[in-house]
C-alpha cells in the first residue's frame, strides 16, 4: 500500500515549462548573480532607513527611552515622498509577513515535511522583530498600534490559506501560495491608501544630530551606519560655515552636492524611486500590450487591423518626444505621473509580441481541444494562450524594468522630472551643472550597475527559455 | 502610409489638446497673471489671446462643430449661466459658460439677434454685449506671408463693419426707447447680410467637420503649414530645416558609423563564438550597452574638455563661432573635431545592441545545413562567411535599419542637450521647456514622417535581398 503511495506521489510531481526554464536559467552563473543583485537591491531600497537616517534607532535620555527612527518612519516632514511612505510600510510589514510565511512551512503546515532548525530560526527573527515593533507602539505616538493589527491580519490570513492548501497536489497548492501574495500584496496597497490621510505629522524637525552632540554623558544612543538624510542638508556641527560642495570624505563618503546634502543618501534612497519606476511602469504598459495584443492575435480580422494601424502608429512617433511631451503639456512632475506617462508610451513593443505569439498558439491542438470541450473564451485567452505566451513577455518585461529607469534618471538629469525625489538623474544633473567629478562618476555608476544588471538578468531567462540553448 | 500619416499626426495633435486648461493659454500668457495688472492692458492681451485661438482654429469644439446650427436656447442658458448667481449655477460653469460664449464667435450672431428681439432690461445688455463681440471679424495677419490685394480689401471692408458694430451700443440703464433704433440697426444689420449664415447642405457638412480644432490642424497640415513658432517668431517648419541639417548630419555619420563597425564584429564574433576572445568583446559591449549615453556625455566632458585633466576637444557646439568664414576644408576639420565627442557617445550605444544582434543572426545560419554542405562541399572558409553567411544573416540586420532611427533622434536629444548643439532634439527640449507648442508639434511630425519613410525603405531593401519576400 504504502509503495503505491509513494508511485502515485512521484507520478503527481510534473515538470512543467517553467521548471525546465528555472533549471536552464539556474545554470548560467552570471543570471544568478545578477538577479541576486536585483533582490539585494529591492532589499536596499526597503531597508533604506535603517541604513542611512539621520534619526537613531533607540534613544535614552532624560525623558527615557524611545525609538525616534520608527515613530517617524511615516512622519510627512521627514518623508515628504509617497514613495518613500510606502517602502517604510514594506519595511514594517514585509519582514514579519516573509518570517511568518517561512515559519509555517516548516512547522510542516503546508506539505507536511518539519524543519525544526528553520522553525527556531525565523521564530526568533520575527520574535525580535514583533518585539521592537510592540516597543515602538507602546512608547511612541505613531501608527505602531494599527500596523500591528494589519501584521496579525497578514500572518492570520497566511495560516488559513496553509490550512485551505494543505490537501492539494503540489501544483495547486502553488496557485494558492500564488493567491496569497497577491492577497498580501492588495492588503498592503489598501492599509497604504487608507493611510494616506492619516500619515503621522509632529509638526516640528528634530535635529538629533545637535541633540545628540549636546547631550549629557547619562544618555545613550544606537543610530544608522551612515547619518545622513537624503533631502535635508547635513547639519554636523563641524560642518557649519564649510561650502556646500564637499569632496568624498570620512563623514561624507560620496561627498556632497550643490545643498549640502549626502549623495551616497541620496543614491540609497533613489533606489526606491528607480524600482518603484521600473515596476509600476512597465506593469502599467505589458497589462495595456497583454490586452491589446492578445485581442489583436486572437480575434483577427477589424480588431487585429485597428490595433495593428495604431502600432505602427506608435512606432513611427519616437517614444521619449511623445514622453516629453506629455510631462510638458500635463505640467507635471509628480514621480507617478511620470509612471504612468512612461506606461502610457511604451506598450507597443509587448503587444507586437504577444500578438505574435497568440497568432502562433491559435491554431495549435490545445487550442482546439480546449474550444471542443467548450471551455469559455475569456478562458481560452487568459488561462490557456496567454499561459504558453508569457515567456516573451517576461524577457521584454525584465529589459523593459531597466528602459525605464533609463527613461526616468533621464528626465530628472533634463530637469522634467519630480524635483523633491532624490533621483540619479538629479544628482548626474547636478554634477554636469557642477563638473564635480564625484557628482558625475557615483550616480552614473549606479545607473550603470542596475541597467546592467537587469539586461544580464533578461538575457538570463531569454537564453532559458530558448530551446536553441538547450543542451 | 496615407493612414499611418493620419494617425501619427491626430496622435501629436491628441496629446495637445489633452491638456488641462484651455488651449492656446500656455502660448499667449496666462490668464489670471494678466486679468490683475491694468485693465486695458488685461484687455488688450484678452484680444491677443482670442485672436491666437482664432488663428489656430483652438476656439473651436475638437472633433465635432455642431454649433452650425446654435440655436437662441442653448445661447440663451449659456448667458443665464455666465451672468448668474456664482452660488446658483458654481463658479466652474460659469466661467466654462463664459469661456464658450466667446469662443461661439459668429456662429452665435443668428440666436444672439433672435435674442436681443425678444429680451430687455438687464438681460438685453448682456445679449447685446456679446452680440458686439461675436460679429466682429477678426483680422489675423500671418507673420511671414504677405497679404493679397483681395485680401487687403476684405479687410478693410471688415474693419469698416468692425467699428459701425461698436457704436451700436447704449448705456446700461437706457431705456426702451433709446434702444429700440438700435435693435432695430442690428437686426437690419443681419437681415441684409442673412446669407452668410444661410448654409447649403454641403457647407453645413463642410463646416461640421472641418471648422474644428482638429480640422483646422489637419487643414493646414496639409497645405505644409506647420504653424509659426511664438518663441521665435518664425515659420516652424523654416525653424526645423534649419536645425535639421544638424541633427542630420550627426545621425547619419553615427549611422554609417554603427553599421561600419557593427556588422563586421557581429560577423567575427559568430565565427570565434565560444572562444576567450569572444568572451571579453561580448562582456565589453556588454557594458557599453547598459552605459546611459547622457553620463558618459558628461564624464567626456568632464575629462576631455573641461582641461581637468585633458583639454582635447571643445565643450559644446556643433562649429566655431567664426565658421562662416572658413573655407571648406578648415570648416570640415573644424566641425569634425566639434562633433567627435557627440558621435563617440551617439556611437557606442548603437554599435553594442547592432553588433549583438548581427551576432545571433550570423549564428543562426552558421548552425544550419546548407553551411555545413557548403562546407563539406570543400569551399575555402572565408567563402563559406562572405557568401554564405553574411548574404543571409545581414537581413535581420537591415529591417533594424527603420526601426533604429527613432531610437537614433532620441538619444540625439540626450547628446545635443549636454553638447549644446543647436539641432532638432534641442530644439524640443528648449520649445518643450518654453511651453512653444507648436514646434513640439511640428518636431515630432517631422520625426514621425522620417521614421515613416526609414521603415518603407528598410521594408524594400529587406525585400530586393531576400527574394522570398516579394514587393508587392
Amino acid at each position: 500500500m504504502s509503495e503505491l503511495e509513494t508511485n502515485a506521489q512521484e507520478a503527481n510531481v510534473v515538470t512543467t515549462y517553467w521548471d525546465v526554464a528555472r533549471g536552464q536559467f539556474e545554470k548560467k552563473r552570471v543570471a544568478v548573480f545578477a538577479l541576486r543583485c536585483v533582490y539585494g537591491l529591492i532589499f536596499l531600497a526597503v531597508g533604506a532607513p535603517i541604513l542611512c537616517m539621520n534619526i537613531p534607532y533607540v534613544l535614552k535620555n532624560a525623558d527615557g527611552l524611545s525609538f525616534p527612527l520608527f515613530e517617524k518612519l511615516f512622519d510627512v516632514l521627514v518623508f515628504p515622498s509617497g514613495v518613500d511612505r510606502f517602502f517604510n510600510l514594506l519595511l514594517v510589514m514585509w519582514p514579519v509577513w516573509a518570517c511568518s510565511g517561512k515559519i509555517i512551512r516548516a512547522l510542516g503546515l503546508i506539505d507536511g515535511q518539519q524543519n525544526i532548525r528553520r522553525v527556531r530560526i525565523f521564530g526568533g527573527v520575527l520574535a525580535l522583530i514583533l518585539a521592537l515593533q510592540v516597543a515602538v507602539a507602546l512608547t511612541g505616538r505613531g501608527i505602531f498600534g494599527r500596523l500591528l493589527l494589519c501584521n496579525a491580519i497578514g500572518i492570520g490570513f497566511q495560516l488559513l490559506q496553509a490550512h485551505r492548501g494543505r490537501h492539494l497536489q503540489p501544483r495547486y497548492r502553488a496557485r494558492v501560495q500564488l493567491k496569497t501574495r497577491f492577497a498580501l500584496a492588495a492588503l498592503l496597497l489598501i492599509v497604504f491608501t487608507v493611510s494616506l490621510k492619516a500619515w503621522s505629522h509632529s509638526g516640528k524637525l528634530v535635529l538629533y544630530r545637535v541633540a545628540l552632540e549636546k547631550q549629557d554623558s547619562n544618555g545613550w544612543a544606537i543610530s544608522p551606519p551612515l547619518f545622513h538624510h537624503p533631502s535635508q542638508v547635513a547639519e554636523s556641527s563641524e560642518f557649519m560655515g564649510r561650502s556646500p560642495l564637499q569632496p568624498p570624505s570620512g563623514e561624507h563618503l560620496l561627498g556632497t552636492d550643490r545643498n549640502s546634502r549626502d549623495v551616497l543618501a541620496r543614491l540609497i534612497f533613489g533606489t526606491r524611486i528607480s524600482m518603484t519606476i521600473g515596476i509600476i511602469a512597465v506593469s502599467i504598459y505589458t497589462t495595456i500590450g497583454i490586452i491589446l495584443g492578445g485581442l489583436a492575435g486572437y480575434f483577427g480580422g477589424w480588431i487585429d487591423m485597428s490595433i495593428i494601424s495604431a502600432l505602427q502608429v506608435m512606432l513611427c512617433i519616437p517614444t521619449l518626444f511623445l514622453l516629453l511631451t506629455i510631462i510638458a503639456v500635463f505640467k507635471t512632475s509628480s514621480i507617478f505621473m511620470i509612471m504612468v506617462a512612461i506606461g502610457l508610451t511604451s506598450w507597443t513593443g509587448v503587444t507586437r509580441l504577444v500578438r505574435g505569439e497568440f497568432l502562433r498558439q491559435k491554431g495549435s491542438d490545445y487550442v482546439m481541444a480546449a474550444k471542443a470541450l467548450g471551455i469559455p473564451e475569456r478562458k481560452i485567452i487568459f488561462g490557456h494562450i496567454l499561459k504558453n505566451s508569457l515567456g516573451p513577455v517576461l524577457v521584454a518585461a525584465a529589459f523593459g524594468v531597466a528602459g525605464a529607469i533609463l527613461a526616468e534618471s533621464f528626465l530628472s538629469f533634463i530637469g522634467l522630472g519630480d524635483a523633491n525625489a532624490p533621483s540619479w538623474g538629479q544628482v548626474l544633473q547636478a554634477g554636469r551643472a557642477t563638473q564635480k567629478i564625484w557628482l558625475i562618476v557615483a550616480p552614473g555608476m549606479a545607473i550603470f550597475f542596475v541597467v546592467t544588471v537587469l539586461n544580464l538578468v533578461g538575457d538570463g531567462i531569454r537564453d532559458a527559455l530558448d530551446p536553441k540553448m538547450r543542451k | 502610409m496615407i493612414p499611418t500619416f493620419f494617425g501619427i499626426t491626430f496622435v501629436v495633435w491628441l496629446v495637445m489638446a489633452l491638456a488641462p486648461g484651455r488651449s492656446g493659454e500656455q502660448a499667449t500668457g496666462n490668464r489670471d497673471e494678466s486679468m490683475s495688472k491694468d485693465p486695458n492692458k488685461a484687455a488688450q492681451e484678452n484680444e491677443a489671446q482670442r485672436t491666437f485661438r482664432r488663428q489656430f482654429g483652438l476656439d473651436r469644439p475638437m472633433f465635432w462643430n455642431d454649433w452650425v446650427s446654435l440655436g437662441a436656447d442653448e445661447v440663451g442658458e449659456d448667458l443665464r449661466l455666465a451672468f448668474g448667481d456664482i452660488e446658483d449655477v458654481g463658479a466652474d460653469n460659469k466661467r466654462k459658460a463664459k469661456e464658450r460664449l466667446e469662443d461661439y464667435g459668429l456662429y452665435a450672431v443668428p440666436p444672439l439677434i433672435d435674442l436681443l428681439q425678444r429680451t430687455s432690461g438687464d438681460e438685453q445688455n448682456q445679449v447685446r454685449y456679446w452680440l458686439g463681440r461675436s460679429a466682429v471679424r477678426l483680422v489675423i495677419k500671418r507673420p511671414g506671408k504677405k497679404l493679397t490685394d483681395t485680401e487687403i480689401k476684405q479687410f478693410r471692408e471688415w474693419r469698416v463693419e468692425n467699428r459701425k458694430f461698436a457704436k451700436w451700443t447704449w448705456k446700461e440703464s437706457a431705456p426702451a426707447d433709446e434702444r429700440a433704433p438700435i435693435v432695430k440697426s442690428w437686426a437690419d444689420w443681419f437681415a441684409s447680410n442673412k446669407g452668410r449664415w444661410e448654409y447649403d447642405t454641403g457647407e453645413y457638412y463642410k463646416r461640421l467637420f472641418t471648422d474644428t480644432q482638429f480640422g483646422t490642424y489637419w487643414g493646414r497640415l496639409v497645405k505644409g503649414d506647420l504653424g509659426v513658432s511664438v518663441l521665435h517668431k518664425r515659420p516652424v517648419w523654416e525653424l526645423i530645416r534649419h536645425r535639421m541639417k544638424y541633427s542630420l548630419s550627426l545621425n547619419l555619420v553615427a549611422f554609417l558609423l554603427i553599421y561600419l563597425f557593427a556588422v563586421p564584429t557581429g560577423v567575427w564574433a559568430a565565427v570565434h563564438n565560444g572562444t576567450t576572445k569572444e568572451r571579453v568583446v561580448a562582456v565589453l559591449l556588454f557594458a557599453l550597452y547598459s552605459l546611459p549615453n547622457y553620463f558618459v556625455g558628461t564624464l567626456l566632458i568632464k575629462w576631455f574638455a573641461t582641461g581637468d585633466p585633458f583639454k582635447w576637444f571643445p565643450q559644446g557646439s556643433f562649429e566655431a563661432d567664426d565658421a562662416a568664414q572658413m573655407n571648406t576644408w578648415t570648416h570640415f576639420k573644424d566641425v569634425l573635431w566639434h562633433i567627435t565627442l557627440p558621435l563617440m557617445c551617439l556611437t557606442y550605444g548603437g554599435l553594442a545592441t547592432l553588433s549583438r544582434f548581427a551576432r545571433s543572426g550570423m549564428l543562426d545560419v552558421i548552425r544550419s545545413d546548407y553551411v555545413r554542405t557548403a562546407r563539406a562541399k570543400g569551399l575555402r572558409e572565408w567563402n563559406v562567411i562572405l557568401k554564405h553567411v553574411v548574404r543571409n544573416g545581414i537581413l535581420p540586420v537591415v529591417t533594424l535599419l527603420g526601426t533604429s532611427l527613432p531610437v537614433l533622434i532620441s538619444g540625439s536629444v540626450a547628446i545635443e542637450y549636454i553638447f549644446e548643439i543647436d539641432g532638432m532634439g534641442k530644439l524640443m527640449l528648449d520649445s518643450i521647456t518654453n511651453k512653444d507648442f507648436n514646434v513640439v508639434m511640428g518636431v515630432q511630425l517631422i520625426v514621425g514622417v522620417l521614421t515613416m519613410v526609414g521603415i518603407l525603405l528598410s521594408d524594400i531593401a529587406y525585400a530586393l535581398l531576400d527574394p522570398r519576400i516579394s514587393l508587392q
